[in-house]
């Protein structure tokens, strides 16, 4: 049982390591992509889906899955509901919409 | 002229400059707070940049990073609103919350190491109030030059400031309707004494009083004194213009008397004709001066004027009963003892004894007075048992210079004088026929209540 503990205890540590790292990086992720144009500005993409929704932002994360840029939204509604929706960052698309 | 009060003028401009100053201290207030506010944006603003500054490190790299991050959630959430941004050795290091944005800091020519205050653009139309920086970092970390900013969305100051403003509103509208109303209250009892000058005018109209006096406000004693001299000046005035009248035709009583004693010498020599139209022409003259005389009298009646009827009835009557025509007649009086009416006693005598001494000449025994209050008139009613006036003749006895009788002595002007004075005093005179006789019914107002 040893090894697999060992591998668990690695395995976290990465996921410590890595999860910070990659949230401190998706905002330079977005700019450089939005600099290329290769993403719609967050501002712009957060008007269309507060419009739609009518709900406030409560974080916003920005992915790369399969080549594909993806904002992951979450949002609350005014009668408490809990938002999660994610967005294709190049052409403002709704991909997939999941309550909490 | 349109009528205006002086009241609404003086509450309007009051209330508008109630409303004016109001707005200023709105305005001013709003300015202290908005100062206030950003004051102490940049206050916590800096202390947020010290805190970035305090935070630069470099990793194993060698590259600079932020170790310490400073910790309010807003700069770590996407346009939220707080947000920092380094620029050292090239690169640019900024907050979770700037997402694809950069402050675009201005060429700063002045790296004097203090802190500068900015207006920029931020994300997503943003305006920041932006506190920015240039240092030297310390040896361990290479001496190199760093620029760090930390701004905030204005957007938040502002909300800060309207709500501010709408929290204010509802005060100074109550702060307002209580200066407006304090205002009003305020008019009013300043301008109270007016009305009492105008009660005061209305008991001069009425007669119940001669001035305005000078228990006013001193703003307002230049006025009435002013009234009360032009009251007294108009007084003297019609006075005199009255004693001129009544010494006019008191001038012409003897002359007239001259001419009627010039006529019955004329008569006496034969010349009846001549005679009749002497006497006739002065008894004409005489009419007038009679009526002109009463006139004279009765401008310069006063509207409190009263007497009582049974007195001047009886006085008239003492006259009377030692008179050619009434010491013969029986005399029948019954009039309340404290019955009034609104005439000087003179007037009243002038009246009664037109008219009495007219129904003690045709009267054959009897004449009958009696006086009796109907509503706001008193009614006094003279008859007699005489041979009367035909019915068709009886309004025309009150016109001037009539008379029923051509061959009797009396110039016919005293039931038409009678009759004019009654009708200045707000009464009248009507002939009837009696039973026997001639019925005249006198009407005048009561007297008004004494004060």
């Amino acid at each position: 049982m040893a090894p697999v503990k060992n591998a668990c205890r690695l395995l976290i540590l990465v996921l410590i390591l890595a999860g910070p790292g990659f949230a401190e990086s998706d905002h330079d992720l977005a700019r450089a992509a939005a600099s290329r144009h290769e993403i719609l500005p967050l501002a712009t993409v957060i008007e269309d889906i507060s419009d739609r929704y009518s709900a406030t932002l409560l974080e916003v994360e920005l992915e790369r899955e399969h080549g594909l840029y993806v904002y992951e939204f979450e949002l609350i509604t005014p009668e408490g509901r809990i938002l999660e929706i994610l967005v294709d960052a190049a052409t403002g698309e709704i991909l997939e919409e999941e309550e909490d | 002229m349109t009528p205006y009060s002086l009241r609404l003028r003086l509450l309007v401009t009051g209330a508008i400059s109630v409303v004016i100053a109001l707005a200023i201290a709105a305005a001013g207030i709003s300015f202290l707070f908005s100062a206030h506010v950003e004051r102490r944006a940049l206050a916590e603003l800096s202390v947020q940049l010290d805190q970035v500054l305090s935070g630069v490190e470099r990793d194993s790299e060698g590259q600079i990073y932020l170790s310490n991050r400073p910790a309010d959630p807003r700069f770590n959430r996407p346009l939220g609103g707080l947000y920092w941004q380094i620029l050292v050795e090239g690169r640019l290091l900024r907050s979770r919350s700037l997402w694809d944005h950069e402050i675009p800091l201005p060429v700063d020519d002045l790296p004097d190491g203090g802190e500068h205050i900015h207006m920029l653009e931020g994300p997503d139309g943003q305006s920041l109030l932006t506190v920015e920086r240039s240092v030297i970092l310390p040896r361990r970390l290479g001496e190199t030059p760093m620029r760090a900013a930390v701004a905030v969305d204005r957007a938040e100051l502002q909300a800060a400031l309207r709500d501010f403003a709408s929290d204010l509103l509802p005060y100074l509208l109550i702060l307002a309707a209580v200066l407006i109303l304090a205002m009003a209250a305020q008019i009013a009892i300043g301008l109270r004494p007016l009305g009492r000058v105008e009660a005061r005018v209305g008991d001069i109209r009425s007669g119940r009083s001669r001035r305005l006096g000078e228990d006013f406000p001193t703003e307002v004693i230049p006025l009435a004194t002013a009234v009360d001299a032009l009251l007294a000046e108009r007084e003297a005035e019609i006075s005199r213009a009255g004693m001129r009248a009544a010494d006019l035709a008191h001038g012409f009583k003897t002359p007239l008397q001259a001419l009627l004693g010039e006529a019955g010498r004329l008569r006496a020599n034969g010349q009846e004709s001549h005679a009749a139209a002497i006497e006739e022409t002065v008894e004409a003259m005489r009419g007038h001066v009679d009526r002109e005389l009463m006139r004279a009298r009765a401008s310069l009646h006063r509207k409190a004027a009263r007497c009582n009827v049974a007195d001047v009835a009886e006085a008239v009557l003492r006259v009377l009963r030692r008179s050619a025509a009434g010491n013969q007649k029986h005399w029948e009086v019954d009039i309340a003892p404290e019955l009034a009416v609104g005439a000087e006693a003179g007037e009243l005598t002038e009246m009664l004894g037109a008219i009495a001494e007219n129904a003690a000449r045709h009267s054959a025994s009897r004449v009958a007075i009696v006086a009796r209050p109907l509503g706001q008139q008193v009614e006094i009613r003279i008859e007699d048992d005489g041979p009367g006036i035909p019915p068709e003749r009886l309004s025309e006895m009150t016109r001037r210079g009539a008379r029923a009788d051509e061959s009797a002595a009396g110039s016919g002007f005293g039931l038409a004088i009678a009759s004019e004075l009654a009708e200045t005093l707000g009464g009248g005179l009507e002939l009837r026929p009696g039973n026997p006789g001639l019925s005249v019914r006198l009407t005048l107002p009561v007297a008004p209540p004494e004060t």
